[in-house]
């Protein structure tokens, strides 16, 4: 069975990158965002990109993760993009988080756990 | 015993009794320091007012008015429904901290008073309901104190929410090199742990401690400030000197975005101020120019005066709406919305503490769009440099 790409949201430079060498490393394609607008404009792309899994963090310039679910939710509704699976990854408080908390399949606290994440990541995208 | 007698003689005397209590009535009724005031018949006439109540309204009749005549501004307010209540029901009404709408002085501005009070029913010498009493406490202050108080401890609860957002990020990032990295060396994959990878987790590492001292620092900082702590350790200090290391160390983040930053100055600008809060200012100054700049370059000028220095650091960026420019000093404020935070948001609410710390200023000049002008102004203490050199 083939892979499926996953695509990794996230401002902080060294994680970006850190998790997309770990997911590299581990034989996936990565798509990379450096928050919510980028990961709409890379979605949008007429490539067609649908990842098996969105990394995505809580807090984040430009757009960050509840603007960027609401900007999903809404293209959703017009049919432009399928249904998408989103794991939070942040370290904001439970507080901050739980307004979309039941919009994503799990949340990992930074600092993550690499193999939890791997796990998560093996089921939406292939092993 | 003839002067016991006469002293005791109004236990045997009803009406002088009656007088004499009647007497310590009316001082505790006049001394009093809470507002109190008696209204009597259907319409509430004002009967007896005591000069607290009528320190309410200074300058305004009330003896002898209706209280709504008196009062106009309480005619939407809930009172005279409850005063109705009291006086046909007998039941007392106890009111704590409730907000009453009047002004403070008269053709004054409608303000918000709150008050503790409790309206009595006074029943005349037949038993039948003759008015209501009041009983009025003003306690504005300490209701705003509290809210003030309330307002700080929210602000306070979301600096930790930032606090701990921000600590935990670069330990996050760390954390995950060392997971790879581990991970690399027990699969022993030789290109997991490469010199390469080596060298590029220390730099990630590297960057990751400078950000968590940073946010310490600032923690810190901000502790000390706000527990009155902040020491300004006075030295001479050549700010043109200061500014020109600053922007040295700043220049490699600078060119990395495209942009540029130069100094304009006068050769010796010296003054007895604490070197290391100072270059703390400026690579605020610096740094927020380089976040907010707009990739466009960057200018300082500093310039003198017998009794000043001044600095402005001039970026030609996205600049600061009006509401703005005033909130950026105050803590946990910032223009951006918390979502788009990096860093606590307590900058330049340092810098502001340190140079008037100095006995100095510093403000915001901006048009949005075109950008924004910081100027701080620091006492070059000549007047005092001058009185010594005359007594030596």
């Amino acid at each position: 069975m083939s892979r499926k790409p996953i695509l990794v949201v996230e401002d902080d430079d060294d994680i970006r990158e850190t998790l997309v060498t770990l997911l590299e490393d581990e034989g996936y394609f990565v798509y990379s965002a450096s928050n919510g607008k980028v990961a709409l404009e890379i979605l949008s792309h007429p490539s067609n990109i649908i990842p098996g899994l969105i990394a995505l963090d809580f807090y984040m310039p430009v757009m960050d993760a509840g603007a960027f679910l609401s900007a999903l939710e809404e293209e959703q509704k017009h049919c432009n993009f399928p249904e998408l699976t989103i794991v939070l990854v942040t370290a904001a408080d439970a507080q901050a988080r739980a307004k979309i908390e039941g919009k994503v399949v799990s949340v990992l606290k930074k600092p993550i756990n690499i193999e939890k994440f791997l796990k998560i990541v093996e089921k939406y995208c292939g092993k | 015993m003839g002067c016991l007698d006469e002293s005791m003689s109004h236990v045997h005397n009803p009406t002088r009794y009656q007088e004499i209590e009647r007497h310590q009535l009316e001082t505790i009724f006049q001394q009093s320091p809470a507002a109190m005031v008696l209204w009597t018949g259907p319409n509430f006439v004002f009967e007896k007012v005591n000069p607290q109540y009528q320190a309410i309204f200074p300058g305004r009749q009330l003896q002898g008015k209706p209280f709504l005549e008196a009062c106009p501004e309480f005619k939407d307010q809930p009172f005279p429904a409850l005063l109705k209540k009291v006086l046909e029901t007998g039941e007392p009404f106890v009111g704590k901290e409730v907000l009453a709408r009047h002004p403070r002085y008269e053709g004054g501005p409608i303000e918000d008073v709150y008050y503790d009070f409790t309206y009595m029913r006074v029943l005349d010498a037949e038993g039948n309901p003759y008015g209501v009493y009041d009983h009025a406490i003003d306690v504005t202050d300490a209701v705003i104190a509290r809210l003030n108080l309330m307002e700080a401890l929210r602000a306070r609860d979301e600096l930790l929410s930032i606090c701990s957002h921000e600590l935990r990020t670069p330990v996050a990032s760390m954390k995950l090199s060392t997971q790879i990295f581990r991970r690399g060396l027990e699969k022993g994959d030789p290109q997991m742990t490469s010199m390469d990878r080596v060298r590029r987790i220390m730099e990630q590492a590297d960057r990751q401690l400078d950000k968590l001292t940073r946010l310490i620092e600032e923690m810190l900082d901000f502790s000390r400030i706000s527990g009155g702590k902040l020491q300004i350790n006075k030295e001479r200090v050549d700010l043109s000197e200061l500014i020109s290391e600053v922007i040295e160390r700043l220049t490699p983040q600078f060119e990395a975005i495209g942009s540029s930053i130069t100094l304009e100055k006068f050769d010796r600008v010296e003054g007895p101020w604490d070197r290391f809060r100072l270059e703390q200012v400026m690579t605020n100054l610096l740094s927020n120019s380089l976040k907010y700049g707009d990739g466009k370059p960057v200018k300082i000028t500093l310039k003198q005066d017998n009794v000043f220095a001044f600095i402005s650091v001039i970026d030609q960026g996205l600049g600061i709406s009006v509401q703005d420019q005033e909130r950026i000093f105050k803590p946990y404020e910032r223009a951006v919305s918390v979502n788009n935070i990096s860093g606590l948001g307590l900058g330049l609410y340092i810098s502001k503490q340190i140079i008037e710390a100095h006995g100095g200023t510093i403000k915001v000049e901006s048009t949005p769009g075109k950008g924004s002008t910081f100027v701080v102004l620091l006492p070059r203490d000549h007047l005092k440099s001058y009185a010594d050199e005359v007594k030596t």
